[in-house]
């Protein structure tokens, strides 16, 4: 070994290196980066990576149309907003709105043509030949076939007409409207014979509001958020919301004052206010000259006459002072409008009461020469005129037990109704159900074949106009994303099911696209040459009559813009016929029926209640779980609310289970006691239910809808029910 | 079968017997172990803790135990420091179970945590300001001296001791005894108090915080007096425990009854001092915060019954016991009014940990109430099975307390040699 | 303990009242919101909203309100009063930014949060939380929330994330930032125009944009046109908790006096609830 390097000088340069590199930063970097592994973990998601460019559409998820701004990554949707300054949203979107471009990946996709099986409400894959084969040969064989269309006055309802009109017995319906001004009433009671009425919320001071949410969800996010801005105190223009409901909703809390009335009175109500105002002579001059059935026989004042304060108060629960004051409210802070669109799953007011209603704004003068009800033509429709069409009919209207085989399209978008509304519709002995919809949702759930229709973002589709909203307007939802290969457009569907079954109208049906069909229909607008167009892109709003062709107008609509129509001028030199002329002896009977029904102190009334369109459904994005399961802020659809009083007197307790039982049927929910809510009275949300985001194996469509009472006028009002404890 | 590792002068129960006295602990040490596996695989959703109750079970069980596991720095400081050698009977099963408190401590509290990984960020980016900060810092340093202070024990062993390197350095780790006492003292008083401090400073909960001397809220000095108070109490507690389990005389009954007046005496001193603080903050911090004391306690079932019994039933009367019947009373008595200051002990922390989170912070909170998880009662037995192996082994294979040899060879609890006739 | 009961004024009186940083040229801010709860409807699209642009998971199975995460999430109060006198309020409560003696900020021992002193915001680093949760304890606001679980997205729907929020793991707690990483993108589309400061308009986290009724107000409260500032030193508008004196930057204004007394009380009257 010698001189050299030993075992000493070995263990100094170990030594010395050790100590060394501690005073380096090398061992510390190291230390740091190693914490690395810790926070990478593979099976977190990594969020996609590229360029960012935003795209522009409008939403279908309800009826609103409000226009979105997406963001994307390499094409890819990550965050929706609304397009500031569009006229109907103007740029807000809603909570459900947020998360549209998450609805294609819900778990409970339906991802390919499925038969539902009867019992246990099973899907079972179907190829799609198979499907259409199956559909056709129902189709030929039925005595009578359906199209329920959930958003109607789209382009592919046209479409719809189309075919059914060469079939033997074809019928094209749509649910009852809830949302909005009915044209029926107005129509009846005036001799204005438009199609479709609208709310000037600009030129309203104050607003009464029968069951409609008129301060959270009702109307075009521009309006509702107009509202909510003038019902401020210290506001510029303040407008006056009187809500009228029974159920103790957000609008009610947040209304300048909620009049509770008992279940099933609002239109009472409505009668005593015009009784005031009639005895007042409180009334909007204009309608003096030329009006029929005001006074004398068979008359709105008789009428008004049988329902005194004193009984209008024992029947609605409201004090007669408060009548009279609200009355005299009304009637003195012009332009007032009375709203009744009625909550959207609460149901539809019937015949009668909307009559009452439509009088009661006559007398207010909001139906007028200075009103806020206002007049809209309706949207041209797409195609040719020459192809044969079956008209639309209310499904209230549809004769009953004489459909055979029904489509339903738009289940997922549309506001969900009780089955029953459609079940009694069916002929009794093996209806056949085909629902074109991508989601278990809403009636879609009743389903014997579901052909998964493309998402939201994933097809073209066209908006008509909002109810509701004051002018015409016309919007397009452009695809975003690719749809998965098993989804079939309703039009494509409806091509092979003309082929197959030899439709006469085949080749017509045939003959077009839906991005063709909407461009020809944009094309009809253009030639109203009026109204304005409000271009997303360029965040302007410009004249139709400076467009140099349809193109133009084709461009900025499938980026997110929005047609209008011109405001009409208000409904002048009309004449009216209160109590709709010809229904007076309907209506009269109908109000005592009303009054007997609200019934005694005793009885339990269910309510149900809930948001529009998809929101009703009962299947949302994934997202929503923030709202209904992780905080308190809204109810799944399997609790009732009650009263502390109610509760007790039946022997609940707060949190545990519940019977709820009618006479159609009984639930099991949740009690919750809420001192916020009147005796004698059950609120029940309809929408998400609980555990939503999970995957659903089967399609069980029931919800608290289905034990409801349905009238023979389509309205389900008054349920009794009975509680009790399990 | 094992009597070559069992020490010559005492007798223990044959194999078979200890064993089958292991077997239901270690059934449900398995069961434990079990549950945190699922804690530390599936995350902790399987707690029943949740955002308003971000600490549960397990943070109470930690606090507890090293309140009650304080026996070992404060015996260690009585006999090494202030020099009571009668403590010399108990030293060793203090620092058993002061090992077996500290070690279940920390065990438990890496299931508690998220990311049990990343428990050294607290050493890489500790912030000075954070009582928690300084409670991992001490427990992690006292964990270790316990242990050097536990391995002179296992040193000793029968057939340890006959391995000469062993005996060596056995000896000059005795030696050096009292430094390691000092300075487990040292940090035991910090972290005790730490704990304390980890609610104290709690200006976002009215319930828990208090006013103090500089950085340290009132809860700091009570938490580090209530241990040493408790400390006693549990070391008494255990001998006589252990004493009926395996029914041996373990240590003459002056070091019992010293014990008994040392708890009793510093309980005092700790009742006093809270009884000042509870006034303190029920007539000037509560108020400053808005809030009357009284409305604390209107939420049932924690009532003002809960203070009233912490302080008087569970703290001024074992007290009273402790310090006037030391030499005069039975045993029993003793026995009793030790369990009650470990009790009061327990319950002084539970207020801590759990009212203090089951109470409303914002106007429209609600009271909140929280049960744990099967898996986290699993996880706190777990503990309780591992340390009573641990004490049975180190009782059967080590000399854990020394008066026990002369107690069995016929000296009377005096120490005096008693003939049988 | 300083008792700041009824004090309006912004949190940055007892700051250093210089306006300019050492380090760069830019402005210091102290960012802040006005909620106006007489505006607010209760809708949730703030929560949906701040969930998506944060890449938030939906709810895991099993979750419930108290065991998911919202960063902002809106409560229900009401004036305690039966029906039909009965009046609701909601209430959107996000992490409050408290400026002085930041409570989650003094007991983190890793440091993971902080208060930038650029522009006020409580920021959380997810990568360095230890998950002990001591934060959450200390927050009276209930603003912080922990990874009970995995995050899970649904299949294919993590295709959707944000690229500019990287998602978090299970075990580690995370609250609302005010987007800070919006703030980041304003400030780089600012450096791309050769500006040091952002324009007020680039920079909004998703919640205030997403409010549909606008009710939600955000900026630099020490700008004094701004209209956050302007609304904040408004007599109606109100912090939450004033008397524990955090100095939240999140103010709320109502013109109703029983919403602003509902704010200050730490503990309603006495009743038992299982939350």
């Amino acid at each position: 070994m010698g001189s050299g390097i030993n075992r000493r000088d070995w263990l100094k340069l170990i030594g010395g290196s050790a100590v060394g590199l501690m005073l380096s930063p090398i061992p510390w970097k190291v230390l740091d980066e190693s914490a690395k592994w810790t926070q990478n973990w593979n099976w977190t998601p990594v969020p996609p990576k590229g360029r960012v460019n935003y795209r522009l559409t409008t939403c279908t998820l309800c009826p609103q149309a409000c226009g979105v701004r997406v963001r994307c990554v390499e094409n890819q949707p990550v965050g929706l907003s609304g397009i500031p300054g569009h006229p109907l949203n103007n740029g807000k979107l809603c909570a459900i709105g947020l998360g549209g471009h998450l609805m294609s990946y819900h778990p409970s996709r339906i991802a390919g043509p499925v038969t539902i099986d009867a019992k246990t409400r099973v899907p079972a894959p179907i190829p799609l030949e198979d499907a259409i084969s199956r559909i056709s040969g129902h189709v030929l064989a039925a005595s009578g076939v359906a199209v329920l269309d959930m958003q109607p006055g789209r382009s592919i309802s046209y479409i719809y007409k189309e075919f059914l009109a060469g079939l033997k017995h074809g019928t094209y319906t749509f649910p009852n409207q809830t949302d909005g001004i009915n044209a029926g009433p107005v129509n009846r009671t005036t001799t204005s014979r438009f199609k479709s009425y609208g709310i000037d919320i600009d030129r309203t001071r104050t607003i009464i509001s029968f069951r409609t949410p008129l301060l959270d969800g009702w109307g075009t996010l521009a309006q509702s958020a107009e509202i909510g801005r003038r019902n401020k105190k210290g506001s510029k223009a303040p407008t006056k919301v009187y809500q009228v409901e029974s159920v103790s909703s957000r609008s009610a809390g947040l209304a300048d004052e909620w009049i509770p009335v008992r279940p099933g009175t609002e239109a009472i109500f409505a009668l005593g206010l015009a009784h005031v105002i009639l005895e007042e002579n409180l009334f909007d001059r204009t309608i003096k000259g030329g009006s029929e059935n005001l006074w004398g026989e068979r008359s709105l004042s008789e009428l008004a006459g049988k329902y005194p304060l004193s009984r209008v108060s024992t029947i609605t629960g409201v004090p007669d002072d408060k009548i009279a004051v609200l009355a005299r409210e009304l009637a003195n802070n012009r332009p007032t409008a009375v709203i009744f669109g009625g909550d959207p799953v609460g149901g539809p007011f019937g015949d009668a009461e909307e009559i009452i209603f439509a009088d009661l704004n006559i007398l207010l003068g909001a139906i007028g020469p200075n009103g806020t009800i206002v007049p809209r033509p309706d949207l041209p429709s797409p195609g040719d005129h020459r192809q044969p069409r079956v008209d639309g009919i209310q499904l209230s209207e549809v004769p009953d037990h004489s459909i055979e085989v029904l489509l339903i399209d738009g289940a997922d978008s549309g506001t969900t109704i009780p089955w029953q509304l459609v079940s009694r519709k069916l002929v009794p002995v093996n209806p056949r159900i085909v629902s074109l919809s991508y989601l278990p949702a809403g009636v879609a759930c009743h389903a014997d074949y579901v052909i998964p229709s493309p998402a939201y973002m994933e097809m073209y589709s066209d908006m008509p106009t909002p109810a509701g909203f004051s002018r015409a307007s016309y919007n397009v939802s452009v695809p975003l994303m690719e749809p998965p290969a098993s989804a079939i457009e309703p039009l494509e569907f409806l091509k092979r099911l003309a082929i197959s079954t030899g439709s006469p109208n085949k080749a017509s049906i045939c003959s077009i696209t839906m991005r063709e069909l909407i461009r020809n229909r944009i094309a009809k607008i253009f030639e109203l040459h009026e109204g304005e167009v409000f271009d997303a892109d360029a965040g302007e709003t410009k004249s139709i009559g400076s467009m140099a062709s349809s193109r133009e107008l084709v461009r900025i609509l499938e980026r997110g813009g929005c047609w209008t129509g011109n405001a009409r001028s208000r409904v002048a030199g009309l004449t009216y016929k209160f109590l709709g002329n010809s229904d007076y002896q309907h209506v009269f009977s109908a109000m005592e029926k009303l009054a007997d029904i609200s019934g005694s102190a005793s009885d339990i009334r269910l309510l149900p209640h809930g948001t529009r369109g998809a929101g009703s459904s009962g299947v949302n994005h994934p997202m929503m779980s923030k709202i209904y399961q992780e905080s308190n802020l809204r109810l799944p659809s399997d609790v009732a609310s009650i009263s502390p009083s109610t509760g007790k007197m039946n022997g609940l307790s707060d949190g545990k289970p519940v019977r709820v039982k009618t006479d159609f049927g009984q639930t099991i929910l949740k009690a919750r006691f809420d001192q916020s809510i009147m005796d004698g009275v059950v609120q029940v949300q309809v929408g998400e239910e609980t555990g939503t985001t999970a995957r659903r194996e089967s399609l069980q469509g029931s919800n608290t809808l289905d034990i409801c009472r349905i009238e023979s006028d389509s309205t389900w009002k008054t349920t009794s029910v009975q509680l009790s404890p399990l | 079968m094992d009597r070559n590792l069992i020490s010559r002068k005492l007798d223990r129960a044959p194999l078979p017997r200890f064993v089958a006295w292991l077997v239901p602990w270690t059934l449900l040490l398995l069961i434990g172990l079990y549950a945190i596996y699922l804690c530390l695989a599936k995350g902790l959703n399987q707690t029943n803790m949740n955002n308003r109750f971000a600490f549960g079970l397990w943070i109470f069980l930690d606090l507890s135990v090293i309140a009650l596991g304080a026996g070992a720095f404060f015996t260690g400081f009585l006999l090494y420091i202030l020099k009571k050698h009668e403590l010399r009977a108990v030293i060793n099963s203090a620092v058993v179970l002061g090992l077996i408190c500290y070690s279940g401590a920390v065990l438990v509290l890496m299931v508690d945590v998220g990311q049990p990984l990343r428990a050294w960020f607290t050493f890489w980016h500790p912030n000075v300001h954070s009582m928690l900060t300084e409670v991992t810092f001490c427990i992690t340093c006292y964990l270790t001296v316990l242990a050097i202070e536990y391995v002179p024990i296992v040193l000793r062993n029968r057939r340890l001791k006959e391995v000469p390197s062993f005996l060596v350095f056995e000896f000059e780790l005795h030696k050096v005894m009292p430094v390691f006492a000092g300075i487990g003292t040292f940090l035991s008083f910090f972290h005790q108090g730490s704990l304390g401090g980890l609610y104290g400073v709690l200006q976002g909960r009215p319930f828990a915080f208090r006013e103090g001397i500089a950085i340290w809220p009132s809860t700091f000095f009570l938490f580090i007096i209530s241990a040493a108070a408790a400390g006693p109490s549990f070391i008494l507690l255990t001998t006589w425990l252990v004493s009926k389990i395996s029914r041996k005389s373990l240590v003459k009954d002056e070091v019992i009854r010293l014990l008994a007046r040392i708890s009793g005496s510093i309980l005092v001193f700790y009742v006093m001092l809270k009884c000042i603080d509870t006034l303190l903050w029920m007539n000037a911090t509560a108020p400053s915060f808005g809030l009357t004391a009284m409305s604390f306690f209107a939420w049932k079932p924690f009532s003002i019954w809960i203070l009233l019994g912490e302080i008087v039933a569970f703290g001024f009367l074992p007290a009273l016991i402790l310090f006037f019947g030391s030499r005069r009373l039975g045993k029993g008595w003793l026995v009793f009014s030790s369990i009650l200051v470990c009790c009061g002990i327990l319950l002084n922390r539970f207020v801590m940990t759990i009212q203090t989170l089951a109470l409303p912070t914002l106007p429209f909170d609600k009271f909140t109430l929280y049960t744990p998880s099967w898996q986290e009662v699993a996880a706190f037995l777990f503990v309780v099975a591992y340390g009573v192996i641990l004490y049975s082994l180190s009782f059967r294979y080590f000399n854990l307390f020394p008066h026990e040899p002369d107690l069995r060879n016929g000296k009377n609890q005096n120490g005096e040699l008693v003939i049988q006739k | 303990m300083e008792n700041n009961i009824g004090t309006t004024e912004p949190a940055v009186e007892n700051e250093n009242a210089s306006h300019k940083s050492e380090s760069s040229g830019a402005r210091k801010a102290r960012y802040g919101m006005v909620i106006d709860v007489d505006s607010c409807t209760g809708c949730g699209a703030c929560m949906v909203g701040c969930a998506i642009e944060n890449n938030v998971p939906p709810a895991a199975r099993g979750a419930d309100e108290r065991t998911g995460i919202t960063p902002i999430r809106v409560y229900k109060a009401d004036n305690g009063r039966p029906f039909p006198e009965s009046n609701s309020v909601y209430f959107p409560i996000s992490c409050q930014q408290c400026e002085h003696h930041t409570p989650c900020v003094s007991v983190c021992p890793q440091n993971a949060v902080e208060v930038d002193p650029q522009t006020g915001i409580v920021g959380q680093i997810p990568v360095r939380c230890l998950g002990c949760r001591y934060c959450m304890t200390a927050c009276p606001y209930h603003a912080r929330y922990f990874n009970w679980w995995d995050p899970t997205w649904p299949a294919g729907m993590e295709k959707t994330l944000n690229p500019d929020v990287s998602p978090r793991m299970r075990g580690v707690v995370e609250k609302c930032n005010f987007c800070f990483h919006r703030l980041q993108a304003a400030r780089e589309k600012a450096a791309a125009a050769g500006k040091t400061e952002i324009d007020p308009g680039d920079y909004i986290p998703a919640c205030a944009e997403s409010c549909p009724t606008s009710a939600i107000t955000f900026g630099d409260l020490l700008d004094e046109e701004s209209a956050v500032a302007k609304l904040a030193k408004s007599k109606n508008s109100f912090r939450l908790l004033e008397s524990l004196g955090t100095q939240p930057k999140v103010y709320y204004h109502s013109e109703r006096e029983w919403v602003r007394k509902l704010a200050e009380s730490g503990i309603a009257e006495g009743e038992f609830g299982n939350g």
